[in-house]
């Protein structure tokens, strides 16, 4: 069974200190918990670009088509009403509605999205349980990581957690209900 | 060469090689060991060559040549139209709006700069005081549209011709305003006006080069606040009274706006395009990073929405309204013969680029940057075809006259900087801001 780390940090500094060493002993599966932004812990973890941005034009875009697409059916194709001779479909007269609901739709998607990919609507994660998480919102900075049985680099939970305390860990403890 | 200098006496053409290539060989030494005070950069451990050396004298030269060719060449080509140079007015008028573009834009985006007090700026800025130096060069180019109007001859404006005039209401009813002799006024205004603020730039500029005084730049800036107010006014009557004038029934009163547009997206387009070429040459090679490519790319891009912005606003303002007189500008343009143009506008001006400029990465690609450069004044010249041209034509008519006017006035404006560069720095070298302009990153 995998075996999952979490480690205490003062700084950024040594959390980004502590990321680099443990991925050279070859663990894959890694996360951070910091009070606030910092980049270097996202330097060090090396994140993928967020996958939000690709979201937000897929739901802008499907919003604009959408008001467009309701726009020509009423005004164009069911009613067609002559208003002072301007013809009843031309796009760019139903430019407004159609970006009002791309913005709209952008937005709510981002909205969403956020939530979804923070994974924000659970309520309790087994981090919750280690004794003075709370502080990873307020003053320190966390490490947790998963240790793969399989992986030869990675060594034994104890070379791992003494490496951890050697970089400044304040505290290394397992992580019982995984890192998840 | 050699014995012409120790026997100048030899011969007359001797004597003149002699001197000539004295001069040469004197200016050449100048250039790679710039030793006066104005060369002097006030930054630590500055190597780097800022001054175009004989090379601008060989531009000016070259691409003078080119604008004076084409310019007779367009003008002979209209003439043997035998309208009365009717039909070529129209294409140089449009050109010419490409070349105030440029010319404007360059003051105003300088102009800028001091108001806001850019430090990120600062390399770049000589190269925008010496386009907008083009100024009075632009006013003498100007004249083709200007004269004709005083002569009473309406070939273009109508309103310039008396008896128009006398005999439809509405002409009559605007020539308080649209007529020879305000216009001559409000001409003499316009370009004197920008003539004196770009003079007034670029000359104290090159004084903080030489003698480093520190009240220059603050002065600057407090010139600025009015000089921008004054530049928004001239540029909106300007463009009223060159563009919007063609077709005197119709008005819009964001068209001030839509041409300003223009004009910024021209000044980003010529520093960007300038910069690139001053280094292949090897001038600025490690003063101009990707970072200021990289800002001067996002302000292109912002102003590609600007333009759309207030394009689709004048627009939808006479689409809503849907009043006769206003809408027939349109109409013509939609769909009439020119609907295509249009919508090569609507994509080409817009969404394109907006896609196209939108990444961070191809803003900081210098070979990316420079095609969407030479796409967007390829769309700021569609553009002015588009608002001058459908007054003449029914369908969109491109004669080899209109773009052969396009490249002699764009010449002529890349001549005029060429020869405004000469021998002096191309940045300004004791700038307050210079060593953070230099040091300038994105975040």
């Amino acid at each position: 069974m995998a075996e999952s780390l979490i480690a205490e940090f003062g700084d950024d500094a040594a959390l980004a200190r502590a990321i680099d060493r443990v991925r050279e002993l070859g663990v894959r599966e890694l996360d951070a918990h910091t009070p606030y932004s910092t980049e270097l812990v996202r330097d060090a973890l090396g994140a993928p670009p967020s996958r939000l941005s690709t979201a937000v034009l897929v739901g802008g875009a499907l919003g604009a088509a959408a008001a467009y697409g309701l726009e020509w059916y009423l005004v164009a194709h069911l009613y067609p009403l002559n208003v002072g001779g301007r013809p009843p479909h031309f796009p760019l007269g139903f430019v407004p509605i159609a970006f009002e609901m791309g913005v709209l739709f952008a937005s709510g998607t981002a909205f969403v999205g956020a939530l979804f990919l923070g994974r924000l609507v659970r309520l309790w994660a087994p981090v919750f349980e280690v004794p003075g998480f709370e502080h990873a919102s307020r003053d320190t900075f966390w490490l947790t990581l998963k240790l793969e049985p399989g992986s030869a680099n990675a060594g034994s939970v104890e070379r791992v957690s003494a490496e951890l305390a050697a970089l400044g860990a304040l505290s290394v403890r397992e992580l019982p209900g995984g890192t998840a | 060469m050699a014995t012409a200098k120790k026997d100048p006496k030899k011969s007359p053409t001797g004597t003149k090689t002699g001197t000539s290539a004295a001069k040469a060989e004197g200016a050449a030494k100048k250039t790679s060991e710039p030793d006066d005070a104005a060369a002097r950069v006030a930054v630590e451990g500055f190597a780097d060559s800022i001054r175009l050396g004989t090379e601008s004298s060989a531009m000016f030269a070259k691409a003078g040549g080119l604008a004076v060719v084409c310019l007779a060449v367009s003008a002979a080509l209209g003439a043997s139209e035998g309208d009365g140079f009717k039909r070529w007015s129209y294409g140089y008028i449009a050109a010419f709006g490409v070349a105030l573009a440029i010319t404007a834009g360059s003051l105003f985006w300088v102009c800028l700069q001091h108001l806001v007090n850019a430090k990120w700026s600062v390399v770049v800025r000589r190269i925008g005081e010496l386009f907008a130096a083009n100024m009075p060069l632009l006013a003498i180019l100007a004249l083709p549209v200007v004269v004709p109007v005083v002569l009473g001859n309406g070939v273009v404006y109508e309103w310039a011709d008396k008896t128009k005039v006398a005999s439809e209401e509405i002409l009559k009813h605007k020539s308080g305003y649209l007529n020879p002799g305000f216009f001559l006024v409000r001409m003499l205004f316009y370009f004197g006006f920008w003539s004196i603020l770009a003079r007034y730039y670029l000359n104290s500029s090159r004084r903080q080069d030489e003698t480093g005084g520190s009240e220059i730049a603050p002065t600057m800036t407090r010139v600025s606040g009015p000089a921008m107010i004054a530049f928004g006014l001239t540029i909106t009557f300007c463009s009223i009274d060159l563009f919007m004038a063609v077709e005197p029934r119709w008005f819009s009163t964001m068209f001030g706006v839509y041409f300003f547009a223009s004009c910024v997206l021209g000044v980003h387009v010529t520093l960007i395009l300038t910069l690139m070429w001053l280094q292949r040459r090897g001038r600025l090679a490690t003063t101009i990073t990707t970072e200021h490519y990289h800002d001067l790319g996002k302000m292109l891009f912002a102003f590609v929405i600007f333009w759309a912005y207030i394009g689709f606003s004048q627009f939808m303002l006479i689409w809503y309204a849907n009043l006769p007189e206003e809408t027939a500008w349109f109409k013509q343009r939609f769909f009439g013969g020119w609907g295509a143009v249009s919508w090569t506008l609507v994509f080409g001006h817009f969404v394109i680029p907006f896609f196209g400029l939108l990444s961070r990465h191809i803003k900081r690609s210098k070979a990316l940057l420079a095609f969407w450069c030479f796409w967007m004044l390829a769309m700021i010249y569609i553009d002015m075809y588009w608002l001058v041209l459908p007054a003449i034509n029914v369908e969109p008519d491109v004669r080899a006259m209109d773009l052969l006017a396009l490249l002699g006035l764009l010449s002529a404006l890349v001549a005029g900087a060429a020869r405004e560069a000469g021998k002096k720095n191309l940045i300004p070298t004791k700038d307050p801001r210079l060593e953070q302009s230099l040091a300038f990153e994105n975040i």
